[in-house]
């Protein structure tokens, strides 16, 4: 294939921003992380992987003009690519393939 | 303090270091804004203090995870920080100690210094600020020679006509304006109010130019003769008075009994001549017309034209004096003083904040020993370590790095918390400043004070690395890995150092609590000295009457004598009486007068009150010999005066001041007056001596304005408001505020500085005291514990209690004299600075000096003798066991 494949935290914050749907600021993916995740990222981490994401041309984001309590901040509106949406199902089907067999086994071990 | 704002503002410092990290492009801005947002979200309702601390937290932890994010750069440098976290971790008491007191010092530093760079650094905000001269008309006899920016300053006392002669004549200004603090009272609304203004010329705006921010300021045409009365209103006004409407500007409103036409309101940041300043009123025809020459109430501001320099400005000025002299025998005994405007400004508070400046300085200076000191023991302890790092073949270079490193780490913490303490510290300080430090809405902690924090703790993390430095790179490593093996005191180089730190924290600690001590005595022995009059069941409260300005003299006597008919039957008001000027009341005038003495009249100009026959009995001010007024002394009778102790004093020795004269007014149109009595002296002010005064009878000076004094009776809790009451129905339109003269010498611009002064530098006096015995104690346990092994020797050899505390404290006892010593001389050397810097008294005598000495040797005792009381418990068989 040729290119890195995803790492966790890039797999998660794409499928945030998919689940937010149509409107997924930086803080909304913050939020969705923790509690459907539990996954708590830092700022610093969640805005380096959503630059290496856009890098990767898997995340794009257009400006939105600011709120008050932003002090006339703008703001960006997250959204999933075409190419993000189809590594992203590249990843769960290589995921599956894998997981195929294993499912018993970890059940048993509980 | 710990104001609730609905939208929190992060620290600007803060934010500036996380838009650097983000950039500033739509990414980056769009971060800040994140940033913002979430801190909205969680402190929006909490004390802003909190918001602030979150956001800095905020902005390190995204530094840490920013930049980490994967790079190799990022990598190493969160692997070196782990790295140097985790050599300092095993140490953590160490670490904390050390962030600790250089906190401490930096937080006190930042302070200090954004008041300094506030207040006096920061040049004005005007136009090339450098260009701007005030220029006084003065008495050269009232001066000390050479006359100082800080008396100029106060000095009031330009006539008009004298003003606009100067406007003809100079050369040196593109543009002159004169102007003068005033009060009237704003009818507007439901409820007069008395606000503060200037009256000025529109070469004041020209000068400093600053545009309005709404409509005009004033022009040269509102300058002339017949001019429409106009005002232009301060930003604060506008905004409290007439709710920011725009349609303000255009509108006519009514001050003191004129109407004024609104032309322009002055952006929030305009503040001249001070911060008080609220709204700005033309010069009138009264004024402008006026050729009064012996006295005057102006004071002139300039901007050089181009080219023009100070020196140039001032030779112009005599020149022009000289000319006027010639045309204008009056004018003779006066002469012109030019100051920068940056310099009258500031001259009240310019000494007292580089003393604050330089006691936090010595705070941090006394922090940064005690550092050394546990780093100088640190690497003498490593002294080991570092002789077998060396033998392996490590250069000393090398080691001398290892302690910089850590120095410069813990310094960098430092620096960091002290810049935090000082910001949470920031508001409520600031919120005890006004009214006291002129130019105080001007302080700040931002990027021009970070840098200086930012290049002082790298700064000190290079000086308190370089003593061990030195140590570690110049240490002879046979003898210290001898000295280890012996387990003595830690070289003779060593012992020299921290004797060295020994005597500097003693001396700075004597050197700080002797300021400290000065002015807290002068502080002390200002508010416990007499006034002179009755402070506590006194009310006072200011009446002008507008209307009654140009009425006949009888009318506004019978007005007067009405009202105080009408307030005397207010429940608990004892006493009523009238005085033109008062102690602790704002503005009062120093007309010129002759005195009759033996030696002929002498000229001069003296305080002087108008009062009505009850005020000496309503203020308490006792008569000494002769009478006071009475019912008498009307308009018709002969012209009496009643004059204050240090007067008859001053004037006429020995003699009795009954029955001398006093001429009131210049040679050419003076009244004589007889002296009928004498009475006690007053203060007007915290910071003043007795008044040299005298008295006029109100009936033979019938005025439209008044101090009205209330003397309590039984019941005086109420007086206020009753009193508020009573007036308002009496007249509607004039703003009244009473309040205890008690309330009011709190209120004295002087007296809350004075106050402040020692109990800052009394905090930071303590602080370095405190420091210093830490220090102390630190060394002096070290070397208990460095010596654990000869103590035990010579206990076992039959050293007696007396012998081994000998051993252990008398070279530090020794040390500490010679530091009492050199500390006593810092203070007696500094002490004519630290004197002129005080507002009030001047404490005299030894008894600061001696106290202060017993009690740093008090303190350093008892540090001392903790670890020598410990000395004296060290068991000889545990002893040689510890090596």
């Amino acid at each position: 294939m040729g290119k890195k494949p995803m790492g966790e935290v890039e797999h998660l914050v794409l499928l945030a921003v998919l689940r937010l749907g149509g409107g997924a600021f930086a803080l909304d993916v913050l939020r969705e992380l923790d509690r459907e995740a539990g996954h708590v990222v830092s700022r610093g981490s969640l805005y380096k992987t959503m630059e290496r994401l856009e890098a990767k041309g898997l995340l794009t984001w257009e400006v939105e003009d600011g709120s008050p309590e932003r002090g006339g901040h703008p703001r960006r509106r997250f959204s999933v690519t075409e190419a993000g949406i189809l590594e992203l199902a590249e990843a769960r089907a290589r995921l599956m393939n894998m997981w195929k067999g294993v499912g018993g086994l970890l059940e048993t071990d509980r | 303090m710990m104001a609730r704002a609905r939208r929190p503002r992060p620290p600007r410092v803060a934010e500036r270091i996380l838009e650097w990290m983000v950039g500033k492009d739509s990414r980056g801005r769009s971060i800040v804004g994140d940033a913002r947002e979430e801190m909205a979200a969680r402190w929006g309702h909490r004390p802003r203090l909190f918001a602030k601390l979150w956001y800095w937290a905020y902005v390190g932890r995204f530094a840490l995870s920013y930049r980490g994010g994967g790079d190799p750069s990022g990598l190493r440098l969160a692997a070196g920080l782990r790295h140097a976290f985790r050599s300092l971790s095993r140490r953590p008491g160490l670490a904390l100690v050390v962030v600790g007191t250089l906190a401490v010092g930096i937080g006190a530093t930042t302070l200090a210094y954004a008041m300094v760079d506030g207040v006096l650094l920061r040049p004005l905000p005007y136009e090339e600020p450098g260009q701007l001269l005030n220029l006084s008309r003065v008495d050269p006899d009232w001066f000390p020679e050479p006359p100082t920016a800080g008396r100029a300053a106060g000095w009031f006392a330009t006539p008009p006509a004298t003003f606009f002669d100067w406007e003809k004549r100079s050369r040196s200004f593109m543009h002159l304006g004169a102007y003068a603090s005033t009060s009237g009272a704003l009818e507007e609304g439901d409820e007069p109010v008395r606000i503060n203004g200037a009256v000025v010329t529109s070469g004041v705006f020209a000068a400093l130019g600053v545009p309005a921010e709404l409509g005009r300021h004033l022009m040269p045409e509102d300058d002339v003769l017949g001019a429409v009365p106009v005002v232009v209103l301060s930003h604060g006004l506008w905004m409290r008075g007439f709710g920011a409407d725009p349609g303000t500007v255009g509108r006519t409103i009514r001050i003191e009994g004129t109407d004024y036409n609104v032309i322009g309101v002055m952006p929030a940041d305009f503040a001249f001549p001070s911060e008080s300043t609220e709204a700005w009123v033309h010069f009138g025809d009264e004024l402008v017309l006026s050729d009064v020459r012996s006295a005057g109430f102006l004071n002139a501001v300039g901007r050089l034209s181009p080219g023009v320099g100070l020196g140039e400005a001032r030779e112009d000025m005599r020149r022009v004096s000289v000319e006027m002299a010639a045309v204008h025998p009056e004018e003779r005994d006066f002469e012109v003083l030019v100051f920068p405007l940056q310099e009258i400004t500031v001259a009240g508070a310019r000494q007292g904040l580089l003393i604050l400046l330089g006691a936090a300085l010595v705070v941090l200076l006394v922090g940064c020993v005690n550092v050394t000191n546990l780093f100088l023991s640190r690497s003498a302890e490593r002294g080991r370590e570092f002789a077998v790092h060396a033998a392996l073949g490590a250069g000393s270079g090398r080691l001398a790095g290892l302690v910089l490193g850590e120095s410069l780490l813990l310094a960098t913490f430092g620096g960091l918390l002290g810049g935090l303490l000082a910001l949470a510290a920031l508001d409520p300080f600031l919120a005890a400043l006004p009214m006291t430090v002129p130019r105080a809405g001007e302080i700040a902690i931002d990027v021009r004070v970070a840098l200086v924090i930012t290049v002082l703790t790298v700064g000190l993390g290079i000086l308190v690395a370089l003593l061990p430095a030195l140590h570690t790179g110049r240490s002879e490593l046979n003898t210290t890995l001898r000295e280890g093996g012996l387990g003595a005191a830690g070289g003779r180089r060593s012992f020299r150092s921290h004797g060295t730190l020994v005597v500097t924290e003693v001396a700075l600690a004597v050197l700080l609590l002797s300021a400290a001590g000065l002015f807290l005595a002068s502080y002390r022995l200002s508010a416990e000295r007499d006034p002179g009059f009755g402070t506590d069941d006194v009310y006072s409260l200011y009446v002008s009457i507008p209307r009654l300005r140009d009425a006949a003299p009888h009318e506004q006597s019978i007005f007067f004598g009405d009202m105080m008919r009408r307030l005397v039957s207010v429940p608990g008001v004892e006493r009523v009486a009238l005085a033109s000027q008062m102690p602790l009341m704002p503005s009062y005038s120093m007309p010129p007068a002759g005195v009759e003495t033996s030696e002929g009249v002498q000229e001069t100009i003296l305080h002087s009150s108008v009062v009505s026959p009850e005020y000496f009995e309503a203020m308490d001010i006792p008569v000494l010999a002769g009478r006071s007024f009475d019912r008498g002394d009307e308009d018709g009778s002969t012209p009496v005066a009643v004059v204050s102790e240090e007067m008859a004093r001053r004037y006429w020795p020995g003699d009795d001041p009954v029955g001398q004269r006093v001429r009131i007014g210049t040679d050419d149109d003076g009244v004589w007056h007889e002296v009928v009595g004498m009475v006690g002296n007053v203060r007007y002010g915290f910071a003043r001596s007795e008044a040299v005064e005298y008295y006029r009878a109100a009936a033979q000076y019938p005025r439209s304005e008044f101090n009205v004094v209330l003397k309590a009776g039984p019941g005086a809790a109420g007086i206020p408001g009753a009193t508020v009451a009573a007036m308002r129905e009496l007249l509607p339109t004039v703003p009244v505020s009473v309040a205890s003269l008690r309330d009011r010498v709190e209120d004295d611009r002087n007296y809350r500085w004075a106050r402040l002064a020692s109990i800052l530098l009394s905090g930071l006096g303590g602080v370095a005291v405190l420091l210093a015995v830490l220090g102390i104690y630190g060394v002096l346990s070290y070397a208990v514990v460095r010596r654990t092994r000869e103590i035990g020797i010579r206990v076992s050899l039959g050293g007696t209690a007396r012998e081994i505390l000998r051993s252990v404290l008398g070279a530090f006892l020794v040390l500490s004299l010679v530091g009492t010593v050199l500390g006593l001389g810092l203070a007696v050397v500094t002490g004519p600075v630290m004197r002129s810097a005080l507002v009030g008294a001047v404490p005299t005598g030894p008894w600061i000096l001696i106290e202060v000495t017993g009690v740093v040797l008090a303190t350093v005792l008892v540090a001392g003798l903790v670890p020598a009381v410990r000395a004296l418990r060290v068991d000889p068989l545990v002893a040689f066991k510890t090596e």
